[in-house]
């Protein structure tokens, strides 16, 4: 797989692997399984404070359904940009606008966080250098948030 | 100590609770990648890329960072931002 200009206002992965343009084409569903990892995509920014409990409760209440709705508008962005490649959803390439950056960024990290919660992976699973066992449903969930990982860090360095 | 006293010493305790400001703090999470928080916080506060680095690194190494202090709207205002990046970040009073 390739990643590199488009054109003035966009960037394009391209000779995308079979396997990783079925791992691109889950991103958005991957990233909606919110229920799954409820309490880390929506922390209780009080945890830690002596306050009143009515902060989480007001915090729940107005600030959660904003960030719903951006995260549900990352994922519509994503979607469309992997609808839109030429040969569907899993093409061997697919064209991300400047502009759908951060919504890229957003999703991968929905969906990254959505896995991790889903499989209890901790801190020494996901920085270890032993490649995932791919035979494996565990193993194929690493490889996931590592290949969502990769796409995270080209686009982190393209935002620049 | 009469009762007029007594709400007085309330009330007075009541204010300097109000005025202390608030932290804004970032966890460490396994997550994350160490250029998407350095990203984030020259975003959402404003950092000079060193400064973020180093907030950056201090989650990194020892599991949190006070990124910001003030008034608690604003820091509110700051967590809202952090949580749509996916940052786990909390709001703390600051201790007297």
């Amino acid at each position: 797989m390739r990643f590199r200009r488009h054109s003035a206002d966009a960037f394009e992965l391209c000779d995308i692997h079979p396997l990783f343009a079925e791992l691109l084409a889950e991103l958005p569903r991957a990233a909606a399984r919110h229920d799954n990892a409820r309490a880390r995509i929506y922390p209780d920014p009080f945890v830690s404070a002596d306050g009143p409990a009515e902060a989480s409760e007001d915090w729940c209440e107005h600030v959660h359904p904003e960030l719903e709705r951006l995260f549900a508008a990352s994922r519509e962005t994503v979607s469309a940009d992997l609808g839109e490649s030429p040969a569907g959803s899993t093409a061997s390439r697919c064209v991300i606008p400047r502009a759908h950056i951060d919504a890229w960024l957003n999703a991968l990290n929905q969906a990254r966080l959505v896995i991790v919660e889903e499989n209890k992976f901790g801190e020494r699973e996901l920085s270890g250098s032993e490649p995932p066992d791919l035979s494996t449903r565990r193993g194929l969930s690493l490889l996931k948030i590592h290949f969502y990982a990769h796409l995270q860090e080209l686009l982190v360095e393209a935002a620049g | 100590m009469s009762q007029t006293g007594v709400l007085a010493d309330i009330e007075t305790r009541d204010e300097d609770s109000l005025a202390l400001p608030w932290n804004v703090v970032v966890h460490n999470d396994p997550v994350n990648l160490m250029s998407y928080v350095t990203m984030v916080f020259q975003r959402v506060l404003g950092f000079p890329r060193d400064k973020a680095t180093k907030h950056m690194l201090e989650v990194h190494h020892k599991g949190r960072s006070l990124v910001w202090t003030g008034e608690r709207e604003r820091a509110e205002a700051i967590v809202e931002q952090l949580h749509g990046y996916l940052l786990l970040a909390t709001i703390e009073q600051a201790e007297m």
